[in-house]
C-alpha cells in the first residue's frame, strides 16, 4: 500500500499468465495427488494456493471459475475415492476442503476489489497537482506524492521517513489544529512551509487523522495547495484597489460606478431584435424613461456628493442620480445607450440634472464600460460640472451682442446727417407736389391729370422715404442673431445705398465689380450689414484728404475655396500704416475721436459667420478689406457660382 | 434798380411783399432753369414751377445745364448746391466767368456759414435752405426777376 509497484502492461500480461500457468499445473498435480495417494490429509485443502495464484493474475471471473472448479476436482475425486462409503472423516475432509476453497476464492475476490480501489486511489493521489503527505503518529513522513515533489523540491526517496515538520520547516497553528483533529478528526486551514530552495510558501491545507481499526490515531493525511501566488494576486489587487478607491475618493471632479444589469435585461427584453437601438429609444421615451430607472449606481465618491447637493453619499446610490435628469435631457441618453452597448470605448454626453435643492446643472458625462467585470455590471461615469461654462458663454454671447448692437448705433449716429437727409428729400418733393396739385386745381379749369401725377408722385416719394426709414431700422436691430439666406446683391446695394450720401460729399466714386446677382451667403441680415457699412464708411473716410487722383471706393464679389465669397472693399486712399492686420484690433483707431472697436467687432462678427476677414495695403495705392462668407445652401442647385 | 441781376446783394429771401397781379403776368412765361440732382425734388420743384404758369426746365448736373443750347433763354437760374463733379458753387463761378445774364438762386440741405458767404460772394441772388418750401421760392423768384426787370420773353 504505501509503494505502488507501477508495472509495464507487457510485463504484467507476461507475469500473469505465468501464475495462471502454474496455477493449472499445480490444479492438476493436487488432483492426482488426491486421487491416487492414500494419504489422509485434507490434500484437497491446498487448492486453495491454486486460487490464491490466480487470484493474483486473472479476472474476478477466472478466480470463481477457479474456486468451482478446484471444487469441482475435489468432488471429483472424493466421489471416485469413498463413493458408497459410510459417513466418516472423509466426508469430513472433504467438507473442510469445499468450504475453504469457498473461503479463499470469496477472500480473494474481496482482496482483488480492495486493491483495484486502492489502486485508483492511489492513482488519484498522484494525480492531484496538490501535495498529499501521509504521516504516521510521530510526524514522519510515509508517502509524499508527485505533487509534493514537484512543490517542496524533495524526492520521494529524499522525503520518506524523514520528520515532516522538520523538513519543512512547517509553521502550523498546533494548538488549533490539535484541537479541531480531536473533535472532528479533520482541519483545514493556512500553515506556512520552506522549500527546498529556502523560499516560504504559504499553503491552504487540509488535515485527516489516520485511525487504525480499534479508533487509535496513528498518524495524518494531509492535502495542501500553494497559495503563494494567489496570495501575491490578492495582495496585488488590493493595493490596485485601494489605489482605485483613493483616486475615486479623492479626484476633484464627480465620479460614480453604476450598475447597468437590470436595465439591459429591460433592454433586451423589450426592445425588438435588430432594431437601431438608438432610433428605437429615441422613439419610445417612455421605454427609455423605464430603461434609466433600473440603473443602480453603486458607489459615488465626494465630488458627486458636492455636484447634486446632496445631503451624503447614501442618498445617491440607487436610482437617484439617473431619477434627477431632467426630462428635457433623457432623450439624449438614447444615443448613449446605443454607442455603449456597440461597445464604443467611451461615450460623452452634455446632460440636464436637478439637485436636490431643485437647481438646475448642466453636467458633461463621460461614460465608459470596466471591462474587467461581468458585462453590465460596472459602468463607469465621470462628470464635470459645465453649468458656469455655459452661463459664462451665455453672457459673453449676450455682451458680444450688446456690443455689436451699440456699435451698430455708434454707425447709426455717424450716419444720422445722411440719413436725416435722405429722408428730407421725398419730404420736401411731398410738400411740392402736394402744393403744386393745388395749384394745378385752383385753375379756372383744373387740370386733372397734372393733378394725378402729383399725387402719383406723392406716393413715390413717400414709399421711397419709408424704404430709408427701413434700412435704418435694420441697422438699428437689437436681438439675437438670425441666420439665413442672404442675397448678395441687393445686400450690397442696399449698404452702399446707405453710405452713398457720404460718399458723394466726400466725391468718393463707388463701383461695384463682380457677378453678386443670384448668389446668395448664409448669415445674420443686420450684422453682415453692419459689417459692410462701416467698411464703407472707412474707405470714404480714408479718402477724405487725397489730392490729385481719382478717390474711387471699388467692392470687389468673387467666389473663394471651400464654397465661400469673397467681398472686397477697395479704396485709394493713402494706406494703412504699419502692419495692416491691426487695424482688426480692439481700440485701435486712427480717428482722435474714434471708439476704435468697429473693426474688430466686424472680425468678430465674420469669424462667427464661418469666414475670415484680412487687410492689405494696395500695391498702388491705399488699401484692401477683404472678407469671406459662407455660401447658402443652394437649394436643389449647383453649389458654388451659378 | 439794376440792369445786371448778378449784382443785386440779397442775403436772404424776400416774401412776397407787394408783388402786385401786373407783375405777375410780367413774370408768367418766364425761362426757369433748375438744377438738382436728386430728381425726386427736381421734379418736384418743376411741376410746381409749372402749375405756376411757368416755363421751366430741369437738369440733373451743373454740367447738363451748361451744356444745354437753350441756356441762355434762361430768366432765372434755380441750383443745388451739394452735385457730384460740379457743386453750385463751381457752377456760380463758372457761369460768371463765361457770362451770364440771369439771377442764380442757391438751395443747400447744409446751408453752413462758410457756404453761404462763399455763395454770397459769387453773387447769388439768394442762398435758401432745403426742405424748400414751394411758395417761398415762387416769391423768392418772382421778387427776383421783378427787382431785376425781366418779364416774359427772351
Amino acid at each position: 500500500m504505501t509503494e505502488h509497484r507501477r508495472a509495464t502492461p507487457a510485463r504484467y500480461h507476461g507475469r500473469k499468465r505465468l501464475f495462471l500457468l502454474i496455477a493449472g499445473l499445480l490444479a492438476l498435480a493436487l488432483f492426482a495427488l488426491d486421487l491416487l495417494s492414500p494419504m489422509q490429509g485434507a490434500v484437497a485443502v491446498l487448492y486453495i494456493i491454486v486460487v490464491l495464484l490466480t487470484a493474483q493474475a486473472g479476472s474476478p471471473r477466472a478466480v470463481v471459475l477457479t474456486g468451482l472448479g478446484c471444487g469441482a476436482l475435489a468432488l471429483t475425486a472424493f466421489l471416485f475415492m469413498h463413493l458408497g462409503d459410510p459417513f466418516d472423516s472423509a466426508y469430513v475432509r472433504l467438507g473442510v476442503s469445499l468450504i475453504a476453497i469457498m473461503a479463499a476464492t470469496l477472500l480473494s475476490l474481496r482482496d482483488r476489489s480492495a486493491r483495484t480501489t486502492l489502486a485508483e486511489q492511489a492513482r488519484l493521489l498522484e494525480l492531484s497537482h496538490d501535495t498529499v503527505i501521509i504521516r504516521d503518529a510521530r510526524d514522519h513522513i510515509i508517502y509524499w506524492n508527485d505533487g509534493a515533489q514537484a512543490l517542496y523540491g524533495w524526492t520521494r526517496a529524499e522525503a520518506i521517513g524523514r520528520h515532516c515538520g522538520e523538513l519543512l520547516h512547517s509553521e502550523v497553528p498546533a494548538g488549533a489544529v490539535e484541537a479541531a483533529l480531536a473533535r472532528t478528526g479533520h482541519w483545514a486551514g493556512e500553515i506556512t512551509r520552506t522549500r527546498r530552495d529556502g523560499t516560504r510558501i504559504v499553503l491552504t491545507s487540509r488535515w485527516l487523522l489516520r485511525r487504525d481499526p480499534e479508533g487509535e490515531s496513528i498518524g495524518v493525511i494531509e492535502s495542501s495547495a500553494d497559495l503563494t501566488d494567489q496570495k501575491r494576486a490578492d495582495a496585488e489587487r488590493q493595493r490596485s484597489e485601494r489605489r482605485y478607491q483613493t483616486i475615486f475618493n479623492g479626484a476633484v471632479f464627480a465620479i460614480w460606478e453604476a450598475d447597468w444589469t437590470q436595465m439591459q435585461a429591460y433592454l433586451a427584453a423589450t426592445v425588438p431584435e435588430g432594431a437601431d437601438l438608438g432610433a428605437w429609444l429615441a422613439d419610445h421615451p417612455e421605454d427609455l424613461h423605464e430603461a434609466l430607472g433600473r440603473v443602480d449606481v453603486r458607489d459615488v465618491n465626494a465630488a458627486a456628493v458636492d455636484l447634486f447637493d446632496a445631503p451624503d453619499r447614501e442618498a445617491l446610490i440607487g436610482n437617484s442620480i439617473p431619477a434627477r435628469v431632467l426630462p428635457s435631457s433623457e432623450g439624449k441618453f438614447a444615443q448613449v445607450l446605443a454607442a455603449l452597448t456597440a461597445d464604443a470605448g467611451t461615450i460623452e454626453q452634455e446632460v440636464r440634472y436637478r439637485t436636490f435643492t431643485g437647481r438646475p446643472i448642466d453636467v458633461l458625462l463621460r461614460m465608459r464600460r470596466l471591462s474587467d467585470s461581468a458585462a453590465w455590471s460596472r459602468v463607469l461615469v465621470m462628470a464635470l460640472d459645465v453649468t458656469e461654462r455655459n452661463e459664462a458663454r451665455a453672457r459673453l454671447e449676450q455682451a458680444s451682442a450688446e456690443l455689436a448692437h451699440a456699435a451698430r448705433v455708434s454707425t447709426l449716429g455717424q450716419l444720422a446727417a445722411s440719413i436725416a437727409h435722405e429722408v428730407n428729400q421725398p419730404l420736401s418733393a411731398i410738400i411740392t407736389y402736394g402744393k403744386s396739385a393745388k395749384r394745378w386745381l385752383a385753375r379756372p379749369e383744373p387740370d386733372m391729370a397734372e393733378t394725378v401725377n402729383c399725387l402719383d408722385q406723392i406716393v413715390a416719394n413717400g414709399s421711397r422715404a419709408a424704404d430709408v426709414i427701413a434700412r435704418v431700422r435694420t441697422l438699428a436691430r437689437k436681438g439675437p442673431a438670425e441666420t439665413g439666406r442672404l442675397d448678395l446683391d441687393p445686400l450690397i446695394r442696399e449698404s452702399v445705398s446707405l453710405v452713398e450720401r457720404e460718399a458723394r460729399q466726400a466725391q468718393v466714386a463707388i463701383r461695384i465689380e463682380g457677378e453678386g446677382a443670384d448668389v446668395a451667403v448664409q448669415g445674420d441680415r443686420v450684422q453682415v450689414q453692419q459689417v459692410l457699412v462701416n467698411l464703407l464708411m472707412n474707405a470714404v473716410q480714408a479718402m477724405r484728404n487725397v489730392e490729385g487722383r481719382d478717390r474711387e471706393l471699388r467692392i470687389g464679389i468673387a467666389p473663394a475655396a471651400d464654397a465661400m465669397m469673397r467681398i472686397s472693399v477697395r479704396d485709394s486712399g493713402s494706406g494703412i500704416d504699419g502692419d495692416p492686420a491691426r487695424i482688426f484690433e480692439p481700440f485701435f483707431s486712427t480717428k482722435a475721436d474714434g471708439m476704435g472697436m468697429g473693426l474688430s467687432i466686424c472680425r468678430s462678427i465674420i469669424e462667427a459667420h464661418g469666414g475670415r476677414i484680412t487687410a492689405r495695403n494696395n500695391p498702388d495705392c491705399g488699401a484692401t478689406i477683404s472678407l469671406t462668407l459662407p455660401l447658402a445652401p443652394s437649394a436643389g442647385g449647383p453649389s458654388g457660382m451659378p | 434798380m439794376e440792369d445786371r441781376p448778378g449784382k443785386a446783394h440779397f442775403s436772404g429771401g424776400i416774401r412776397g411783399a407787394g408783388v402786385g397781379q401786373e407783375q405777375k403776368a410780367l413774370v408768367q412765361a418766364a425761362v426757369i432753369s433748375i438744377v438738382d440732382d436728386d430728381d425726386d425734388v427736381r421734379s418736384s420743384l418743376v411741376n410746381y414751377l409749372r402749375a405756376a404758369g411757368m416755363d421751366v426746365r430741369g437738369f440733373s448736373s451743373a454740367g447738363g445745364f451748361l451744356a444745354a443750347p437753350d441756356r441762355a433763354e434762361t430768366d432765372c437760374l434755380v441750383t443745388d448746391l451739394h452735385m457730384p463733379e460740379m457743386d453750385g458753387l463751381d457752377l456760380q463761378r463758372e457761369l460768371n466767368r463765361i457770362g451770364r445774364d440771369f439771377p442764380v438762386i442757391v438751395m443747400t440741405a447744409f446751408p453752413t456759414p462758410g457756404a453761404r458767404a462763399e455763395s454770397n460772394r459769387l453773387g447769388a441772388a439768394a442762398f435758401l435752405e432745403k426742405p424748400i418750401d414751394p411758395d417761398a421760392l415762387l416769391d423768392q423768384v418772382e421778387a427776383i426777376l421783378t427787382a431785376a426787370g425781366r418779364t416774359g420773353g427772351a
